[in-house]
């Protein structure tokens, strides 16, 4: 099942801070962790592209990311969240998933 | 300092003198030996794991995705080559730049980024801290590099829209 999640392209767009009230047992958070190495623009830049946040969303999790050591920038069924730090991890970006 | 990326109607303008073609080929050399060497930090930053404190779960992980991230990593470094030999085309044409795909421009900076990430985890910069310790052309190599990863990443920006 992960390949074929691997070989999709696009997932639906779910917003962790919205669909809180969904939360269950079933749903996992992708987390972003800080480092020394990628720059802030870049970073804002592949939460735009990857989750389609706006700028100001973006720009929120990644001072998060940088000020707090971390942050959840999506959440969702395991194959999302997997695929989700797959395509993070593309981008260079550290990501872990956590229930 | 000379302006590298432009949007414009065709697609995303990327402007390298010939000796900035030949620095991001040698960056593409780096690239393609790394493999997966766990004592090669460098190859260590590319891998990191996605379960904390689960190394079955991150090892059942890893067997699907690397395979995967290898070969999308392998398909941008093939699209940097193409851009670079198009660069070089264009310099002996007596031009200076070449038009590329948004696609093209995504994976040009994923692999910039790439470099400067295990360039970083070689030199040992785990801490901002670490940056005042590199040696002076290191330095200057991820300064550069960082903002060639930043302005094409704010180029790129401009073309999601706000």
């Amino acid at each position: 099942m992960l390949r074929e999640v691997l070989m999709t392209t696009e997932t639906p767009v779910r917003d962790p801070d919205i669909e809180q009230g969904e939360r269950t047992d079933d749903v996992w958070k992708v987390v972003v962790w800080d480092d020394p190495v990628n720059t802030m623009d870049y970073v804002v830049y592949v939460f735009r592209k990857l989750f389609g946040y706006d700028e100001v969303k973006a720009t929120r999790l990644m001072l998060q990311v940088h000020n707090e050591g971390r942050s959840v920038v999506a959440d969702g069924p395991r194959e999302k969240a997997e695929h989700d730090a797959y395509r993070l991890h593309h981008h260079g970006l550290w990501a872990t998933i956590e229930q | 300092m000379a302006e590298h990326f432009r949007l414009v109607a065709d697609g995303f303008e990327v402007s390298l003198s010939p000796e900035e073609v030949v620095f991001f080929g040698d960056l593409l050399r780096l690239l393609g030996g790394l493999g997966h060497k766990e004592d090669d930090p460098g190859a260590a930053r590319l891998d990191p794991p996605v379960y904390l404190g689960d190394p079955e779960a991150d090892a059942e992980w890893k067997r699907f995705a690397r395979t995967e991230l290898d070969a999308a990593r392998t398909a941008d470094r093939s699209s940097l080559e193409m851009v670079l030999d198009a660069l070089s085309a264009a310099h002996a044409r007596g031009e200076h730049s070449v038009v590329v795909s948004f696609e093209e421009a995504n994976a040009m900076l994923r692999v910039v980024n790439e470099a400067r990430l295990v360039l970083g985890a070689r030199w040992g910069i785990d801490t901002a801290d670490d940056y005042e310790r590199l040696r002076p052309e290191a330095s200057e190599i991820m300064d550069y590099l960082g903002w060639i990863v930043s302005d094409l990443a704010i180029t790129l920006s401009g073309a999601i829209g706000s």
